[in-house]
């Protein structure tokens, strides 16, 4: 069962990492602050 | 069967939780705070009017189509999380659009037992995933390179139809035109609520690209059903109460166990728990 404890410790790291040095939070947000006319079909 | 209230509470308070901007009525402007930065566990349209938070979907296809990297260690991770934690709970507890065909099921109407038939269109939901989430916003590109966008919510998605298109028809002057792919859209979303009538859950069995991301946690998730077999008298009581068809032999373990807690309910000798780790 530890294996699953380890897994998700890593997710969570992955997790921190990629938010801090990723930088697609801020793609992420500038494309749902937005709305988007294609992705509901009327654009 | 009796009717599990408390789960449909908690759907209702996460819909609403991830749905709280009301202020969009006086704005006509969707939220753009901070919490955009962080997605729903749901399927969740964040062109939803009300939505405050972005939608797994749409980031993953986002960042296949806006960045060089192509696929998104964020949401990979930010999922991951969750699936190593709970599996397809969300499914069962947090999704709104699960919300949505849980309430549309309970329209009276003639259901068709589909108890284990059709099972092998459960790999449906990856196809999507695979396809339309990841390689279609990745690669699809026009003639200037650019990414022709997130082909999931432009093409499938009755999530998006349903929270942002078709309340943002009923409220706002200033829309682009309708074109044969809002019909093309509306169409899946008829087709998909006619066979929400007829089935439990079709979209989360057939199509949910969330889903199939989830799914594969599930065996290996730290929250999971539990069952003692040597309190279990076979009855399968669980069988039939289970939206999602899965067998005795296979709770806890079962790719589309939304862990919805129904057959712990049912269970008459308490064979059946929720456990943790």
């Amino acid at each position: 069962m530890k294996y699953k404890i380890f897994f998700l410790i890593l997710f969570i790291i992955g997790l921190i990492l990629s938010v801090i040095y990723s930088g697609e939070v801020d793609v992420i947000y500038n494309k749902a602050v937005m709305i988007c006319y294609e992705c509901i079909g009327l654009g | 069967m009796k009717h599990n209230h408390f789960r449909t509470f908690v759907q209702f308070i996460f819909t609403l939780i991830f749905n709280s901007y009301f202020y969009f009525v006086n704005t006509f402007m969707l939220y753009s705070g901070s919490l955009k930065k962080v997605c729903c566990p749901g399927l969740n349209c964040y062109s939803c009017p009300l939505a405050v938070t972005s939608c797994p979907i749409g980031a993953i296809q986002a960042v296949a189509g806006g960045m060089p990297h192509k696929f998104s260690l964020y949401m990979f991770s930010f999922l991951g999380v969750i699936g190593m934690s709970t599996g397809r709970a969300v499914c069962g507890w947090l999704c709104p659009f699960g919300l949505f065909q849980d309430l549309i099921h309970k329209i009276p109407f003639w259901k068709y037992d589909i108890k284990y038939k059709f099972r092998i269109m459960k790999y449906t939901k990856y196809m999507v995933l695979i396809i339309f989430v990841f390689l279609m916003p990745a690669f699809l590109v026009d003639d200037g390179g650019y990414s022709k966008g997130p082909s999931f919510c432009k093409y499938i998605c009755p999530a998006g139809t349903v929270e942002a298109g078709l309340p943002l028809l009923a409220i706002e002057k200033s829309l682009p035109e309708i074109g044969m792919l809002f019909y093309f859209k509306l169409s899946i979303l008829i087709l998909i609520i006619i066979m929400t009538l007829m089935m439990k859950r079709p979209f989360c069995r057939y199509l949910c690209p969330l889903g199939a991301i989830y799914s594969l946690f599930n065996r290996f998730s730290i929250y999971n059903i539990k069952r003692d077999t040597d309190k279990c008298i076979n009855c399968l009581k669980c069988e039939k109460v289970c939206p999602m068809d899965v067998k005795l032999v296979n709770i806890g373990k079962d790719t589309e166990c939304i862990r919805c807690s129904d057959c712990v309910k049912a269970c008459p000798v308490s064979a059946l728990r929720n456990g943790i780790l």
